[in-house]
């Protein structure tokens, strides 16, 4: 049963910043409320103060900056939109074909990728493809506004770079060159991802100039495979390909995952391992 | 904590409403005790099962996990809203038809997932019916015998829409 | 004719259903009602040594709390066989969710935390979650004392053994011939022993009652398969008379066998005795995980067979985990071990089938009823012995099918199916032995069948059904068979609607009220259309028999001489429909005709269970399935499966229960199993327990429904609903083990067992 709490609706931005600045006790936001309510239903939080910012206008918008070549994905931008946007398929592949997996469809009409990202629940979608998107967060509060990469913003288990009265305000994802190809591979035996890979890769000249690897699921935080990612370089297609075992086994090394009901440590480092191997031979293909 | 009230105006199956609520209660059961529409169910209680599916302004949400107060200046449609003065929605006729329900529970948010599917795509594959209705969980049917309600009915309609 | 046996009769609870109409038991508002919550040990196995509810009975808006101290009872004890569970804990609880108070309040959120006002002191005791814990030596006992009903009345070959001190509840054995002898005869000795989980039922609609004992006597609205069952322990528990007992019936969202609205309803009798109100009791998910689930089983195979693949003996032992209190679990172990042997000839049968106490949440009746768990183990034997020894599996298994009209135990029914035949057909509908489309890479594609048998239509039951003929022709069926989802009301309005020869719209089904609705023991066992509809065809006869013997008096005619043809009564040149008839039989001032049918198997002590199967009820099916090889997950691409109804009365109705029960099966095989953590359950919620969805619909997926006749009720029908779930199970391991060479033991298949065998095996 959820306890009862003061609401707020604020019409700015700034109202809101101000109400989280001003409450003690445990004040949270409402955008979607899907993971909010599932934890206040469970009793595992108690909100005294909940500060639903749906009523601000502009938070929803979905804006790509072509001369910079940064979308900016707005706090109340559901997953729903994301998955639909034109804008999104076009220049963020990857993060369309996420958002077209995550949870199911009404999940997806009401949760926010803002809201997803502040919860950090480690068995999410989205952490691994922001991480090789190097996405950037703005966080305000109103005394500062202050610009994090996602590498710095997931913590720990439900833990954030977010300070008690800061909100996040806006996701920025640089768009990449057009000769990168990229994968995204989960594998989801229940309700929720037990690991999820993105890969990106770049080619020039028949090798491969750049990689990028995120793992998510398979730790505290989403992981990029720094080693993998120098290993790819330079090397042929064919190359990679007769050794993506080998290398993908440096992917399965750096993850840590914990044992549940779906699997212990060594299966899902396994399936890291194979779905990276599966992800890396198909960018190989066809890459001399 | 004093049980704050807050004011909301909508629109429910086309009628309007203007009342207030305690801001921590749930759509579902604002919908189920105060306004009678017991057409919503509730079965998991977690957002995974899609029992408790209702439209708000035409897209399939958990009324489990929303707050009643989300209603306010929302067009909200029920299962209870679909029949109308020329009779039962083609998705009703078609889950009568082809068996889309058995013990029925599932069937009034089963039905408003489909509703809007096919007015996102009113021509959809068995595998896009499978992808989108992925959402909601029967443990009845088996699932195919939904599928085929659902093609029926985007017949149905596709036909009376010439 | 719209409203004939074989029709797609529109159903009656249609209407309601796709409006939101229908009403269940949780949508109901009674006047006055309060809300109960109940409050649950946290330990697995425990002695209550102090309970106080004084404190929680302060809190304002509290308007009962239930504990051992004010029961107010006759008996605190409940059970089918055995009585092992009281309505609240009395001297120790043996699961951790076992319920050792309740609350009755203004509303939820003040019954809820009221809970934790009430003072209970635990004396921890050592707890048992495993079958081979439970039977070790000094093994503490779960039950000091075990309240058996009078032993079971068994025929021939099969007894019952009883255990005292032991926390074995029941052992039901069965022996024909001469296992030793067979084995000895054998060329070969097979041996595997094959693990099935413990499954939650989960039907949509939790487990629900409002409970109201006022000074007329209890009124239960429940969401309930039996509500004579449900009648009859409450009338036991508070010391009533039966007639002092209502219990009524909504439409129920999803039973399978779950014992739902019994424990709800006790608790909520209770509550509203010390209440002086109604009060319903409402399961939230988590609660119905922690209310009842299908035993788990343990089941070794033991065959002799000549190397000519003829199977000559077999040996069976079956060890349910009957959890801490045990429902049918008891006839469960008996019916799992009777059909353990299969629809196989066997000169030599030896099962022994344990159900045993642990402390772990209570079981009971589960879709299947014990057919799923043995049809897993024979049917994976099965296979498995012809790859020992390198015969195909169809050819080893149609040379030692029974033949219809074969005893499967002698004294019992005689088999009433062409199971060769079924057997033909699903090996030709999955496209066995036919070239394969080569799976992508990555993928290991395979095929399985499996062939299963269950006797269906339960033992014994009796129903009893009423049909009125009203004034004007109308007609009113009293049925005590629930709506469940099977579709059964409309079954009954079609056989009424048939026998009257009246549009389907003019038979209505009357609503579950035991006040008024005829006895039946329960909605169950595949038997509803085969034993109800026999007494609502027997009612029906009754009443046209009535009409007729009515009408040739008023004519003055010869009984003889006036008939019923065609919705209408003959005699001579006079042709009455049915409203003209009733007003020649009862003038101007009205009246009724009340037919009345029954139907019950006798005891026949010749037969193993006591009485004949009513039918055999049977459960064949064949998959392919793909194994994806980077992570051990078994796709079911496609499935076949086929069962008898004896005769089809409504088509779509048939195809949905078969359909539903393949897909109920999948989930066992798949996904489904309780899974415990030092005696606590760990995933009764949706998220951690996986239940079969859309996107698990194989994209191939058919039921072949046959109708062979012969059966017990009217037409020649027999009775469907459990036989699609049989298959499943063995068909998909069989198919995985002929894409991989991985053999499966143990279901719920375990996507990391399958990974580490297919890594082992490359």
């Amino acid at each position: 049963m959820i306890t009862p709490f003061a609401l707020h609706q604020p019409r700015s931005l700034p109202d809101a910043l101000a109400l989280l600045s001003e409450h003690d006790g445990e004040t949270k936001i409402l955008a979607g409320g899907s993971e909010l309510l599932l934890l206040l239903k469970m009793g595992l939080i108690k909100a005294s103060h909940i500060i639903d910012i749906k009523k601000i206008p502009g938070l929803d918008r979905v804006g790509y900056d072509p001369q910079a070549g940064t979308i900016h994905i707005g706090p109340l931008v559901t997953h729903r939109t994301l998955e639909k946007s034109e804008i999104v398929g076009r220049h963020f592949p990857l993060l369309a074909e996420m958002e077209r997996d995550l949870a199911n469809v009404r999940i997806r009409n009401v949760g926010t990728l803002a809201g997803n990202l502040c919860f950090a629940e480690p068995h999410a979608d989205p952490a691994a493809v922001l991480a090789v998107y190097d996405a950037v967060v703005t966080l305000q509060s109103s005394e500062r506004e202050r610009r994090v990469a996602i590498k710095d913003f997931f913590m720990d288990y439900y833990e954030t770079a977010l300070e008690k009265n800061e909100m996040l305000t806006d996701i920025d994802i640089p768009k990449l060159p057009d000769n990168f190809r990229g994968s995204y591979l989960r594998f989801c035996p229940g309700e929720w991802p037990m690991v999820t890979v993105a890969l990106l890769t770049r080619w020039a000249d028949g090798a491969c100039a750049e990689a990028r690897l995120g793992l998510g699921c398979v730790g505290p935080r989403p992981i990029r495979v720094g080693e993998f990612e120098q290993a790819l370089r330079g090397k042929s297609g064919d190359e990679l390909a007769a050794k993506a075992d080998k290398l993908a086994g440096i992917a399965a090394q750096s993850s840590d995952p914990l044992a549940d009901l779906w699997g212990s440590v060594e299966y899902k480092r396994q399936i890291v391992k194979n779905l990276v191997r599966d992800g890396l031979r198909s960018q190989c293909d066809g890459r001399g | 904590m004093s049980e704050e009230l807050v004011s909301i105006r909508f629109y429910v199956n086309s009628e309007q409403h203007e009342t207030q609520v305690k801001a921590h209660d749930l759509m579902i059961d604002f919908l189920r005790e105060r306004l009678g529409l017991t057409g919503t169910k509730r079965s998991c209680d977690m957002e995974v099962c899609g029992t408790c599916t209702v439209l708000l302004d035409g897209k399939a949400v958990s009324s489990c996990s929303l707050f009643a107060f989300e209603l306010d200046g929302k067009n909200l449609t029920t299962i209870e809203g679909l029949e109308g003065p020329d009779g039962l929605h083609p998705l009703q006729k078609a889950f009568i038809r082809c068996g889309g329900f058995q013990c029925g529970f599932c069937t009034p948010g089963m039905i408003l997932l489909a509703k809007s599917l096919l007015a996102e795509n009113p021509d959809p594959t068995r595998e896009e019916i499978c992808a989108y209705m992925d959402a909601n969980i029967c443990r009845c049917t088996g699932y195919q015998m939904i599928v085929e309600s659902i093609l029926h009915a985007a017949k149905e309609m596709q036909a009376a829409n010439r | 004719m719209a409203g004939a046996v074989g029709e797609n009769l529109e159903r009656v609870d249609g209407y309601g259903k796709v409006t939101g109409k229908a009403a269940y038991t949780g949508d109901l508002n009674i006047p006055g009602m309060i809300h109960g919550k109940v409050l649950r040990s946290p330990h697995a196995h425990a002695r209550v040594s102090k309970i106080d509810g004084s404190k929680a009975e302060q809190i304002p808006g509290v308007m009962a709390v239930l504990t051992r101290e004010n029961c107010q009872v006759a008996t605190p004890y409940i059970g089918a066989m055995i009585k092992d569970q009281c309505l609240v804990a009395f001297d120790k609880v043996r699961y951790a969710g076992d319920i050792v108070a309740a609350v009755a309040a203004t509303d939820e959120n003040i019954a809820e935390n009221a809970l934790d006002a009430i003072e209970v002191e635990y004396e921890e005791l050592p707890a048992i979650t495993t079958v081979e814990e439970a039977l070790a030596d000094n093994a503490p006992l779960i039950h000091e004392t075990v309240r058996r009903a009078r032993p079971p009345q068994y025929g021939r070959g099969a007894s019952y053994i009883l255990h005292e001190k032991s926390n074995i509840c029941h052992h039901f054995r069965y022996e024909r011939g001469d296992v030793g002898a067979g084995f000895k005869a054998a060329d070969f000795v097979f041996e595997d022993t094959f693990y099935f989980p413990s499954a939650h039922h989960y039907p949509m609609e939790s487990n629900v009652s409002v409970a109201d004992f006022n000074k007329d006597g209890v009124t239960i609205w429940a969401s309930t398969q039996g509500p004579f069952g449900l009648r009859q322990e409450v009338a036991r528990v508070f010391g009533l008379p039966l007639s002092d007992i209502r219990v009524i019936v909504p439409y129920v969202g999803g039973g399978y066998g779950g014992a739902k609205g019994l424990v709800p309803s006790i608790i909520g009798v209770a509550l509203s005795r010390l209440a002086r109100r109604p009060v319903r009791v409402n399961f939230s998910a988590e609660e119905n995980f922690k209310t009842i689930c299908q035993p788990r089983a343990k089941i070794t195979m033991k065959s002799g067979i000549k190397k000519d693949g003829t199977f000559i003996a077999r040996r069976c032992q079956l060890f349910l985990n009957a959890g801490a209190y045990v429902n049918s679990t008891p006839s469960v172990a008996e019916k799992a071990g009777y059909r353990g042997h299969g629809p196989y000839r066997l000169p030599h049968v030896l099962t022994d089938s344990y159900a045993v106490y642990t402390n772990t949440v209570p079981t009971g009746s589960f879709r299947g009823f014990g057919g799923p768990q043995v049809a897993f183990s024979y049917e994976s034997h099965v296979d498995m012995i012809a790859q020992r020894m390198k015969l195909d599996p169809v050819d080893l298994r149609r040379k030692n099918l029974l033949t219809k009209g074969e005893d499967f135990a002698a004294g019992d029914t005689p088999t009433d199916c062409d199971l060769k035949g079924a057997l033909a057909k699903v090996a030709e509908a999955i496209g066995w032995g036919a070239e394969d489309t080569p799976a992508k890479p990555g993928v290991k594609r395979g095929k399985g069948l499996a062939c299963a048998l269950k006797d269906g239509g339960g033992t014994k039951k009796a129903s009893h059904a009423n049909v009125k003929i009203l004034n004007d022709g109308s007609l009113v069926v009293f049925s005590g068979s629930v709506e469940i989802g099977q579709g059964v009301q409309t079954v009954m309005r079609q056989i009424v609607a048939e026998e009257f020869a009246v549009p389907g719209d003019q038979v209505r089904v009357d609503e579950i009220d035991t006040r008024y609705t005829p006895f039946d023991t329960a909605t169950n066992a595949s038997s509803a259309t085969a034993l109800m509809g026999s007494a609502v065809f027997n009612a029906a006869v009754d009443a046209r028999e009535q009409l007729l013997q009515s009408a040739a008096s008023r004519l003055g005619a010869p009984r003889s001489e006036v008939k019923f043809e065609n919705g209408s009564v003959l005699c001579r040149e006079q042709r009455l429909g049915l409203a003209d008839a009733m007003r020649l039989c009862f003038g101007e001032s009205g009246g009724e005709i009340v037919g009345r049918g029954f139907f019950q198997l006798p005891t026949d002590l010749n037969v193993p269970l006591g009485s004949p199967t009513p039918f055999w009820e049977i459960g064949f099916g064949a998959a392919e399935v793909e194994v994806d090889e980077s992570t051990g997950a078994v796709k079911v691409t496609k499935y076949v499966s086929l069962t008898d109804a004896g005769k089809v009365i409504n088509p779509v109705q048939c195809r949905g229960q078969d359909e539903g029960a393949a897909i109920f099966g999948l989930g066992q095989a798949l996904f489904e199993d309780m899974v415990y953590e030092n005696g606590r359950l760990m995933n009764p919620n949706l998220v951690d327990y996986r239940l079969p969805r859309f996107r698990d619909l194989p994209q191939e997926f058919k039921t072949i429904i046959l109708e062979e006749g012969g059966g017990r009720g009217p037409y020649g029908v027999k009775g469907m609903g459990e036989g699609g779930i049989l298959a499943v199970a063995p068909a998909i391991c069989n198919a995985v083990c002929n894409a991989t060479g991985v053999r499966v033991m143990e279901v719920p298949i375990k996507t990391e067992k399958l990974l580490q065998a297919l890594q082992e095996r490359s």
